[in-house]
């Protein structure tokens, strides 16, 4: 049930707006952006004020930091990697498409929030796609790439959507890094895909 | 980049206020309502653009590459964090 509340309703409702403006409907000027203020506001409330995560960060003495900061540089590194093999694809689109480690609606709207329309559905595709691999392949990567795999491969989206997933197949023991990593990631989303429009702006 | 200041206001109210239990619920289901709202939106900008829907094979393609990149380079710094770090 829930796979179908955070996955089809999402594709509905997306495909709802295309329909929309098919019919002639035009778009609420900045509409997504005062909603994305509001959707980053609710996220900051509820990351905010979760227990224990300061004491979590404590014991691992920062230790926790580079499972996310791997996934940052481990998607960087695959992007580059990418847009060189793929001459179609800039480095500057290939950066900016991965720099929502699954958090598709966030990474999508600023990036077309910034006048990029064509790479804002570049990124809501495959963060989705991000989000689904992981989900239906956590199972393998627990097993076949250590139980950091799932973590890894869910990104921003380890923190809640995929998290059961991380639980069931790494075990629990690896949920608190899993909920970090991605809550890390989370934050970190807005920030980078501004870094990487300053670098190639 | 005004996202940012609503993200850390949240952050800064919320590490304050601790919302738990009914209150948390609640901003979780907005949450998830506010994202369907975006991807609306979204949908909307995405529709009246005649770029994006004109170029539709080549942004799924580019999706999938990015996709694929993203997860291999991921895997590997997941690898060598394992090796490194978590196993001392």
């Amino acid at each position: 049930m829930n796979v179908i509340r955070e996955n089809l309703i999402p594709l509905l409702a997306f495909g709802a707006g295309i329909g929309a403006a098919k019919l002639g409907f035009a778009p609420v000027e900045r509409g997504g952006m005062a909603v994305l203020c509001f959707l980053v506001f609710l996220v900051g409330l509820s990351v905010g004020g979760t227990p224990g995560i300061l004491n979590l960060v404590k014991k691992m003495k920062g230790r926790i930091f580079l499972i996310p900061l791997g996934v940052i540089l481990g998607t960087a590194a695959g992007n580059i990697i990418a847009a060189l093999l793929f001459s179609g694809m800039s480095l500057r689109e290939a950066l900016l498409g991965g720099a929502g480690y699954g958090y598709y609606s966030l990474s999508a709207i600023l990036i077309t929030e910034q006048g990029d329309p064509v790479l804002g559905a570049v990124a809501l595709v495959s963060n989705m796609m991000r989000e689904l691999i992981t989900l239906a392949g956590a199972g393998f990567m627990a097993r076949f790439l250590t139980p950091l795999g799932p973590i890894m491969a869910g990104g921003a989206t380890s923190m809640d959507v995929t998290l059961p997933a991380v639980t069931r197949f790494s075990g629990s023991e690896y949920a608190p890094l899993s909920f970090v990593s991605g809550l890390v990631l989370s934050i970190a989303v807005p920030f980078m895909i501004a870094l990487f429009n300053l670098i190639f702006s | 980049m005004i996202v940012i200041f609503f993200l850390v206001l949240g952050l800064l109210i919320g590490w304050r206020l601790k919302p738990r239990g009914r209150v948390l619920k609640v901003i979780h289901e907005v949450l998830t309502l506010a994202i369907w709202v975006l991807l609306f939106f979204m949908g909307m900008d995405i529709g009246s653009d005649k770029a994006v829907l004109q170029q539709w094979s080549r942004i799924s393609g580019e999706a999938v590459v990015i996709a694929v990149s993203s997860l291999l380079g991921s895997f590997g710094a997941g690898f060598l964090i394992w090796k490194r770090v978590m196993k001392k």
